[in-house]
């Protein structure tokens, strides 16, 4: 129907309904009305002039050859990082320097960024014939700019993402597991610590058994020992107040019901106030009398929740996982080692902003600054995870083989 | 174990991700849905709280003794303290509230750090002025209003109001009581808490996230959920008090003399009037004390604060005299006409020679005589004739070392001896007799209340019919109404004395009045039939005895008891305040129904 070869059908229409869907929540949640009073915003509407300007792009993406995506990927990486640098100096909006102001839009650096640092990740690790070592240190090269530049901004929640498709397109390259884990232990005896110390002193012991028995060098042994204590402790002094505090209220939200745990708490009280059936397109309280914070963005879930109940909440689940299913029948049949790796990022970025996003609105993980993929109001970020979708169905078609 | 392939670790990935979100969005929408469906109706459901009007108090002609006012409070939030230093020194220059006072008041209110918690309480005027002009720089005081009291006369029996404290908070905040809330801290305002305090009622309110109050519920549509639950006023009370006799008593009493007097009608048992000198003004417990003030309180001699009519005891010296008598006739130890010993201004007992009041000697005389010059050495030998265990009882059966059960308080029970108090007290081999001397004539080891006293000759007005001094008339609310029925049971007693041997009491004290050697024969009135009983006891060397007067009058039917602290003798003091009430009130109510 669009000329095109291997048309992934269900895809498409997973991410188009997604989108719609979004766009529906999007209005319900720009409304507050109570008795006769309703307060209108047009986010709703914005929303679906990016969706109408998005769709060709799809369409157009489909049709770009290969080579000029390809050679998009150097200068789009350091376009971005030069984006996320100029952000820096834009006035702060709610305590970080997170968007630049183009007349009445907005736009994300950090959005660019993530597909931009998936694409040049992936091209360089999947090179073939390269030691893991190698793959692990040019993957976290890359990764380490973007993501300390996020870090400066600061905006945590979204260099967890980063975080999160490094290793995963590190798998995808074949880097063996321990590597990542090696690799990953600091940020886990951070958490520990945040915890308690003595899960992360337990973690340290059992780790430094696993290397020992695993006969690594005592070079990587005594480098990782001393990085996971020495950076924890330092990393502890380096988190912000509010950080360790939203970690802290997630772990006890009723710790501060006004402070760090109200949007926990509020979001939690929307969604189970919202039962089996929900109170109804339009009805939700919660949302309605503005208890909900940001409830067209990072709490949209908890509007659908609440308006919507638990048999949509599902139904939304479902959707997704039919999506995140179809990327990964997709990524079996991906033949191009380079374009395999960065469909596995892809996947990773946005089954992970899913699950983070649901996650806090569900009050199972801390309150984390990312969005609900396709779903919550914002126009870069909903241009990046669409174009991701059309690049995973560009690659689905391209011929290849395994080189 | 065959290692996961690429597309196989991500399913798992994504099947593991996915079950983890169903089951928690099960257990939060459909196991606790119901749970999060009350927390968002709380959340947007504002209750208000609308106080119900503290009962006022009235006395038996309507005349207002305690009324409600409204107050200007000042309150903290302790969540928006910004400053804690700043708002310490502040408070402690402005309002002598020391750093240690506030932080303890912040530390009881912890738990409500965003509500307001009234920390001054009925700020006068100055104070407002004063405060208004920095609540600006204190985002976390600010003024509440609420009610007052105002108590019209300076007295004993309303007891006063105060700010519920920590532990009595702790017990009654789910009886519906604020932790701003007052209650009666001691007299009828604590007897009557109850009825006085209503039931606080509930405003609902839809509010938005920002408290915003978007007023539904008093809309048409949603008229069906208006479930505002007006509040239920206290119940005003009507007391048997007569505010114009208690305030001429008042006024009688001799200012710099303490003491207490007690009117009651004989026959009801209302308390006419309930005074006790030196009287202090409740009022100032209504507002912050400045401690100097509290602490001259406490350590004035005088106590003002104590309750001299039912609280206060002491020996009652001669008025005792009538129960010594009634003992002598019920015991048929002495008949009415049984003459006892010579006094020659005393009387030798064992080996010490106990004088009579009077130095001079009254000679040898029967009951009625006794009573009439209130001979020492008549009841002096009638003691040898007792046993004092006997003596226990009958004194007990005439209520005089029981409670009265006077509805205020605390009352205090009087006390007499008996023979194995001695014992414990004195060791085995005390000599009873010797004491028992001293009790025939009210003095000694035994005493009572100035209340217990005038209960006892109302009974002895009533025909022997002791009735329960009480000083509530009516409790009303609308139409419903409560009186002392309502409250307590067994409001009479048979005092012990028949017939005859009563009429002979009574004849010994209408002689005490009408004759003129009579000790209370100053009292006396031509064409009225007043009774009355003088006593002075001693209680202490040195010092002057307590005056009292104690007797009824028939044709206005109150029985009064006068008592003067080591002001000196009944006759020549009491005695003269209690003719003064005695004619005000036959004055007052004559031609008029005296039930009222």
């Amino acid at each position: 129907m669009f000329k095109i070869k291997n048309f992934n059908y269900g895809l498409f229409f997973a991410w188009f309904l997604l989108v719609s869907c979004g766009i529906v929540m999007i209005y319900t949640a720009s409304i507050s009305s109570y008795g006769e009073f309703t307060q209108v915003n047009n986010y709703y509407a914005k929303q679906l002039l990016f969706f109408l300007f998005i769709i060709p792009i799809f369409f157009i993406i489909q049709k770009i050859p290969y080579f000029i995506i390809d050679a998009f990927i150097i200068p789009g990486y350091i376009l971005s990082i030069l984006f996320l640098i100029i952000v820096l100096f834009t006035p702060q909006v709610n305590g970080s320097h997170r968007w630049i102001q183009i007349g009445s839009y907005s736009l994300q650096p950090s959005e660019f960024a993530k597909i931009m640092t998936i694409l040049m990740v992936s091209k360089y690790i999947a090179i073939p014939h390269q030691g893991d070592a190698r793959k692990i240190l040019m993957g976290f090269g890359i990764s380490i700019i973007p993501i300390f530049l996020i870090m400066i901004e600061p905006d945590f929640g979204t260099t967890l993402v980063f975080w999160v498709s490094l290793f995963a397109m590190l798998m995808a390259a074949q880097v063996p597991f321990i590597y990542l884990l090696i690799l990953i232990s600091p940020v886990i005896t951070i958490s520990l610590v945040i915890i308690s110390p003595y899960y992360a002193i337990a973690f340290l012991l059992i780790f430094a058994i696993i290397l020992f028995k695993l006969k690594f060098s005592w070079v990587i042994q005594a480098t990782s020992s001393i990085v996971n204590l020495f950076g924890s402790i330092i990393f502890w002094h380096f988190l912000k107040p509010y950080q360790i505090n939203r970690i802290l209220t997630f772990i006890d939200p009723t710790r501060d019901p006004l402070g760090a745990g109200y949007q926990v708490i509020q979001a939690k009280i929307a969604i189970g106030s919202g039962g089996f059936w929900g109170k109804g397109f339009l009805h939700g309280t919660q949302k309605n009398l503005d208890f909900l914070p940001e409830h067209h963005t990072d709490f949209i879930f908890s509007v659908i929740g609440e308006e919507m109940g638990f048999i949509f909440s599902l139904i939304l689940l479902a959707l997704f996982f039919f999506l995140l299913l179809k990327i990964i029948i997709s990524i079996d049949k991906i033949h191009v080692r380079e374009r395999k790796v960065a469909s596995v990022g892809i996947f990773a970025f946005i089954f992970f902003q899913l699950f983070v996003n649901i996650g806090m609105n569900i009050g199972i993980i801390p309150t984390t600054g990312v969005p609900l993929p396709y779903i919550s109001y914002g126009g870069s970020n909903l241009l990046i995870n669409s174009i991701a979708i059309a690049l995973i169905q560009k690659y689905l078609v391209e011929k290849g083989f395994m080189k | 174990m065959n290692k996961l392939s690429l597309t196989q670790t991500l399913l798992v990935i994504l099947g593991v991700g996915f079950l983890i979100l169903t089951l928690a969005l099960v257990k939060l929408q459909i196991i606790e849905g119901e749970k999060y469906r009350e927390y968002a109706v709380n959340n947007y459901v504002k209750k208000s709280r609308l106080d119900a009007n503290r009962g006022e108090i009235y006395d038996r002609n309507g005349l207002p003794i305690a009324q409600n006012y409204p107050a200007i409070n000042l309150a903290i939030i302790p969540g928006f303290i910004t400053n804690l230093d700043s708002l310490r020194a502040y408070l402690n220059t402005c309002n002598s509230i020391t750093p240690d006072e506030l932080d303890k008041f912040l530390h009881e209110a912890r738990f409500r750090k965003y509500r307001e918690n009234n920390i001054i309480d009925n700020l006068s005027q100055k104070q407002v002025a004063k405060f208004a002009e920095s609540l600006n720089y204190f985002p976390e005081l600010r003024f509440t209003i609420s009610n007052t009291r105002k108590y019209h006369i300076p007295n004993h029996f309303t007891g006063y109001i105060g700010r519920i404290n920590q532990e009595e908070y702790a017990v009654l905040k789910d009886e519906g009581y604020h932790f701003n809330s007052y209650l009666g801290k001691s007299g009828l305002e604590k007897q009557y808490e109850e009825i006085l305090k209503g039931i606080d009622g509930v405003k609902l309110n839809l509010v938005d996230a920002k408290g915003r109050n978007l007023d539904l519920f008093n809309r048409a549509d949603y008229s069906r959920n208006n479930i505002n639950i007006p509040p239920v006023h206290g119940m005003d009370l009507y007391l048997t008090i007569d505010l114009p006799l208690q305030k001429f008593i008042d006024e009688t009493f001799p200012p710099e003399m303490q003491g207490a007097v007690v009117v009651m009608n004989y026959e009801s048992g209302e308390v006419l009037a309930y005074v006790s000198r030196p009287e202090f003004d409740q009022n100032i417990f209504m507002s912050r004390i400045p401690t100097n003030i509290w602490d001259a309180i406490r350590a004035d001699t005088t106590k003002p604060l104590l309750d001299r009519v039912s609280k206060a005891v002491y020996p009652p010296g001669s008025v005792f005299k009538v129960v010594t008598a009634g003992f002598g006739l019920e015991k048929k130890l002495v008949s009415r006409w049984t003459k006892l010993s010579f006094c020659d201004g005393g009387m030798q007992v064992g080996n010490r020679y106990v004088k009579c009041w009077n130095k001079y000697g009254h000679g040898t005389s029967n009951v009625v005589e006794a009573l009439q010059i209130s001979c020492d050495v008549y009841f002096y030998d009638l003691s040898f004739r007792m046993d004092l265990n006997d003596f226990w009882y009958y004194v007990k059966d005439n209520m005089l070392s029981e409670k009265t059960g006077i509805d205020v308080p605390n009352e205090a029970k009087g006390f007499f001896p008996n023979s194995q108090w001695y014992y414990d007290m004195y060791g085995k081999y005390t000599s009873i007799r010797g004491q028992m001397v001293n009790l025939a004539i009210g003095q000694g080891e035994m005493f009572m209340t100035p209340l217990q006293v005038c209960a006892l000759y109302s009974g002895l007005a009533n025909g022997g019919l002791w009735v329960k001094p009480h000083l509530l008339k009516q409790a009303i609310r609308g139409d419903s109404t409560l009186t002392i029925n309502d409250f307590t049971k067994n409001l009479t007693v048979q005092l012990p004395y028949s017939p005859d041997n009563l009429a002979t009491i009574n004849e010994g004290l209408r002689k005490v009045v009408t004759e003129p050697s009579g000790t209370a024969h100053r009292v006396n009135r031509p064409n009225r039939e007043l009774y009355g009983k003088t006593g002075s006891a001693e209680h202490k060397k040195d010092r002057l005895t307590h005056a009292w007067f104690a007797g009824f009058d028939k044709d206005s039917k109150i029985a009064i008891t006068v008592f003067c602290q080591e002001a000196g003798g009944g006759g020549g003091v009491a005695a003269p305040i209690g003719a003064k009430i005695f004619d005000y009130y036959y004055e007052a109510t004559r031609g008029k129904d005296v039930q009222n």
